[in-house]
């Protein structure tokens, strides 16, 4: 188990330095993508977005029709996306067009101890 | 197919069984963040609000009170203001969304002030929420047709946030297994902020503070699903007082 260092354990991460921030990384498969809009729907704080709409337009009802293919967002320094890989899109998506390389993982204070990063599904014991 | 009370009904276990109905909703809920427009059924709310008055609680204290808010313009109304209050709040403190000398007096109001007072509120994921709130990009009630709010009772019994959160997750639980969505909502906390609000539902009112949220209603698309988790690392103690406990890694 983890043991925390004085510094660690009172330093707070600098939450768009990607060094100190690992946020979840998600893959699109953008030939199997409908552009249904799904994944920007689900998404908890609408960081999946297109060129043309984000998460208040859909859920509001001002944007209808075909998204355009879907990018997570970044921090305004374009260094750190801004996915906690909830994965809620990768479920929503009819597609199945999205698929996780790696989870979310804060550095110093906010460190996981408990949750390894690999990422599987429910297991039936 | 067979429904899944036929292929594992409840209360028995076999190693590898499918889930049953219980562990299906469970493992399939999935937060949804779009309704229908159309409302829910009064006695479909009070099914729901059911599973929470039978929740259990510390020393059977029931430290809660669920304020059910089904006018549209009410919630509305509720959206504004919290959306207006977190663009108040990100101006000084969301750093994260500026560049330049900004940037760097935000980072440092923010580090010396909310992040260590607030620590939990100014986590990561909520600071991105926020921050993605206050540039219009998402939204927080997700126009659900009903709310509920859950009071604490500050007189309960040990810990009052614990029964909160059992009687919601029923709340959330029962919903699922009844076809309709829900979303846990813990910004409502900054209606706090705001004395009309505080009046409107007492959420400072002696004994009540607020508790957490919740928002409900048909989905407007299939969202429950099972989706990958890490893997947990779980102490395992079987040997004796001087042995080593055992850590294994659940769910590989």
């Amino acid at each position: 188990m983890k043991n925390f260092t004085l510094y660690e354990k009172y330093k707070i991460p600098t939450y768009d330095h990607p060094d100190q921030i690992q946020s979840a990384e998600i893959v699109f498969d953008y030939e199997k993508c409908n552009q249904c809009g799904l994944c920007i729907t689900a998404c908890a704080w609408g960081a999946i977005v297109t060129d043309s709409c984000n998460r208040a337009a859909i859920v509001t009802g001002k944007f209808k029709g075909k998204t355009g293919l879907p990018r997570v967002r970044k921090t305004a320094n374009d260094r750190v996306k801004i996915c906690m890989g909830c994965l809620t899109c990768m479920a929503a998506c009819p597609q199945g067009a999205i698929s996780v390389k790696r989870s979310f993982r804060p550095g110093y204070r906010l460190t996981k101890i408990c949750q390894a990063p690999e990422m599987t599904y429910p297991k039936r014991y | 197919m067979s429904s899944p009370e036929e292929v594992s009904p409840l209360g028995i276990y076999k190693e590898g069984m499918p889930w049953n109905p219980v562990e299906k909703v469970i493992m399939e809920r999935r937060s949804v963040r779009r309704f229908k427009k159309e409302p829910l059924p009064d006695n479909l709310i009070r099914r729901i609000l059911e599973a929470a008055r039978f929740a259990p609680s510390t020393g059977n204290g029931q430290p809660w009170k669920f304020i059910v808010v089904k006018n549209p313009e009410i919630i509305a109304e509720m959206e504004r203001d919290a959306a207006r209050i977190t663009k108040f709040f990100m101006f000084f403190y969301g750093y994260t969304m500026f560049k330049g000398l900004r940037r760097i007096l935000s980072k440092w109001m923010a580090n010396f002030s909310v992040m260590r007072l607030y620590s939990n509120e100014f986590c990561a994921p909520p600071f991105f929420a926020m921050t993605q709130a206050a540039e219009d990009q998402t939204v927080y009630f997700q126009g659900a047709p009903v709310v509920i709010i859950i009071l604490q009772d500050k007189r309960g019994v040990s810990n009052p946030s614990i029964d909160v959160g059992i009687a919601g997750e029923h709340i959330v639980l029962a919903a699922h297994s009844l076809g309709v969505g829900t979303c846990w909502l813990g910004f409502a906390r900054l209606l706090t902020y705001y004395p009309k609000w505080r009046k409107k539902f007492g959420l400072g009112k002696y004994p009540y503070r607020f508790g957490n949220c919740i928002c409900l209603g048909y989905p407007a698309y299939k969202a429950d699903k099972e989706v990958p988790r890490e893997v947990q690392i779980v102490e395992w103690h079987e040997g004796g007082m001087k042995d080593a406990p055992r850590y294994e890694r659940q769910g590989e």
